[in-house]
This record gives C-alpha cells, sequence and structure tokens, in this order.
C-alpha cells in the first residue's frame, strides 16, 4: 500500500485541482483519505453558501465606457489659465487693482482667496465648455464688483 | 481597445461585482469597486502581459481596491445586503428565515482574519483555480493551499458555532 497524500492534497482532489491518477485512485480505495475526504467536502459546501448570483446592473458598460471615453481634466493648465485671467482682466480694467491683489496676499487673506479657487476649480471638473466659460465670465464680473466696492473704500486712485 | 473592454466585462464583471459584494456588503459600493477595476484596467493595459489571461490581473486590482475600502471604513460594520437574495424569492417565512442564514453567513465571514476571507471569496465567490489564485494574490501555491484550508476550517466552525443559537 502506498503512502497517504496530506490533506492539503486530497483538498486539491476535491477542488479538481489534482490530476495525478495515483492519488486520486488511492484515495478512493483508502478508507481513512476517503473519511478525511468527506469531512473535507462538509468544508468545502459549508464555503460554498458563500457563492451568489449577483450580477452587474444593465448600466453598468454604458457608464464604464462613458468613463473611459472622458479626458482627464487638466486641472494645472485650467488653475494656471484662471489665474492668469482673473490677474490680467484686473490689470486692464486699472492698473491700481494689482495693488490690491498684492495687499491681499500681504495680509495673509491669500490662503483664503486659494481656497474659494479651488473649489470653483474642483467644481468645474464636471461642467462642459459652455458652463466653464459662464463660470469664468461670473468670476470675472463678481471680481469686478469687489474690486469697485475696495476701490470705494480704500480711496485705491487715491494712493 | 474597446473591444478588450467589452470582453473583460463580459467575462469577469459579475465575478468582480460578487466578490466585491461579499467583501464590501453593499451594493453600490460593490458596483464604485468593479468600475474602479475597470477603469484602471483599461488605463494600465501597457503594464499587462497580453499572453496571459486577464482575470488574475483583474482580480489583483480588485482585492487592492477592496482592501482599501476596507482600510477606509474600518468603524463601519459590514452589514447584510438586500442585494444577496434576488435570485430566490421563496415565501415570506422562508424568506424571512433565509435572510437570517445569510446574514449570518455574511457575518461569520467577516470574523475571519482578512487573509483567510480573501482566499476564500476568491475560490468560492469568484471561482478562481488556484493557480489564478496565486496570482491574484501574490502568493505560493503551498500558501494558497493552506490558507483556504484553514479558511474553511474556520469557517465551518464559527458557522456551526453561530447557527447553534438561531
Ligand atoms: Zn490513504
Amino acid at each position: 500500500m502506498d503512502q497517504c497524500p496530506d490533506v492539503l492534497t486530497i483538498q486539491a482532489v476535491l477542488d479538481g485541482e489534482e490530476k495525478s491518477e495515483k492519488v486520486n485512485r488511492h484515495i478512493q480505495n483508502c478508507l481513512s483519505c476517503r473519511q478525511v475526504y468527506r469531512d473535507l467536502s462538509g468544508l468545502v459546501s459549508a464555503a460554498d453558501r458563500l457563492g451568489s448570483e449577483a450580477v452587474l446592473p444593465d448600466q453598468f458598460y454604458k457608464t464604464l465606457t462613458a468613463r473611459v471615453a472622458a479626458k482627464p481634466f487638466p486641472a494645472g493648465l485650467v488653475a494656471a489659465v484662471m489665474f492668469l485671467f482673473t490677474f490680467l482682466s484686473a490689470y486692464l480694467l486699472e492698473p491700481g487693482y494689482i495693488q490690491w491683489w498684492l495687499s491681499v496676499g500681504m495680509t495673509g487673506q491669500i490662503s483664503y482667496v486659494l481656497d474659494i479657487f479651488f473649489d470653483v476649480l474642483f467644481m468645474l471638473q464636471t461642467l462642459g465648455p459652455f458652463w466653464l466659460i459662464i463660470t469664468l465670465t461670473t468670476l470675472v464680473v463678481f471680481e469686478v464688483l469687489i474690486l469697485n466696492k475696495l476701490k470705494v473704500v480704500e480711496g485705491l486712485n487715491d494712493g | 481597445m474597446q473591444k478588450m473592454l467589452h470582453d473583460m466585462v463580459e467575462t469577469y464583471g459579475d465575478r468582480i461585482y460578487r466578490l466585491a459584494l461579499r467583501y464590501t456588503g453593499d451594493c453600490f459600493q460593490a458596483q464604485d469597486i468593479t468600475q474602479e477595476t475597470f477603469l484602471r484596467a483599461f488605463q494600465h493595459q501597457n503594464r499587462f502581459d497580453r499572453s496571459k489571461p486577464a482575470g488574475p490581473w483583474l482580480f489583483k486590482i480588485a482585492t487592492n481596491l477592496c482592501r482599501n475600502w476596507l482600510r477606509d471604513s474600518r468603524e463601519i460594520p459590514v452589514s447584510y445586503s438586500e442585494e444577496f437574495n434576488q435570485s430566490a424569492a421563496p415565501g415570506p417565512e422562508e424568506h424571512y428565515l433565509a435572510k437570517e442564514r445569510e446574514k449570518v453567513l455574511v457575518d461569520t465571514l467577516h470574523q475571519l482574519p482578512v487573509i483567510y476571507r480573501e482566499v476564500i471569496l476568491l475560490k468560492h465567490v469568484s471561482e478562481l483555480s488556484y493557480y489564478e489564485i496565486c496570482e491574484a494574490l501574490d502568493l505560493e501555491l503551498t500558501l494558497v493551499k493552506n490558507r483556504l484550508y484553514r479558511g474553511r476550517k474556520m469557517l465551518k466552525e464559527a458557522l456551526e458555532k453561530q447557527e447553534r443559537w438561531i
């Protein structure tokens, strides 16, 4: 009589992963190996209860292809353009605004401005070109309004 | 390229979804993980050796995403999801019992250490072969066999202990 295979080999037979004819035949003919095989079958059928019939929802592939087709958002580039856009528009409207721009930086409010800036940037990721332009325009109008207000308050033109 | 993606989803989509579903217990979370798996596979397709089947590689990505989910959601206990039973539609009482048993099963699974849980899920939920599990988890064959054996044993014992109470 040949030697009994270890439990992991018998498990492999049960899982259909052991191709050795000799091992398969041994298990059929050996009483103690058959007992091990039966015990293992109990373990396997308990774990088999985890098997699931769940299927992906119908729109899964459609959503996936849409996401695959979407170009990565050039956040860095858009950030640079927006920065230049607001800076230049401020300068062209009134060169004195730049002073305010810089003074904001000096007084430490720059982080607040940047926070808003990145919030807007984050929001823009989901926008199409049309809404992107609308948002940029709104941003500039808003900027001009704030700057005009400040001009009155700080008397920027006098300084 | 789209063809490759389509074939991959066709062949492995549901099996990855089931893995994620059992791993997270949440069908929305599971759909997210499955989407992300294919998205990453598509983005990194140059890293993939096309002469080999895509399965193990996809399951490797999916398992990593599941691990990330687990790491980020330590405090939230995994709960039973309605989704599991969608195929069976027995009477109210049977339905209740089946749900109870299902809940016990999933809870028990989540008591196992994650190294055993993963091997069990890949084998019994995603139906991978030993070789595919080795590739997906970067493990030696002996280790896979060993974890499978010990995991099954722990699961059965824990289940018996649990089910004595219902
Ligand atoms: Zn024997």
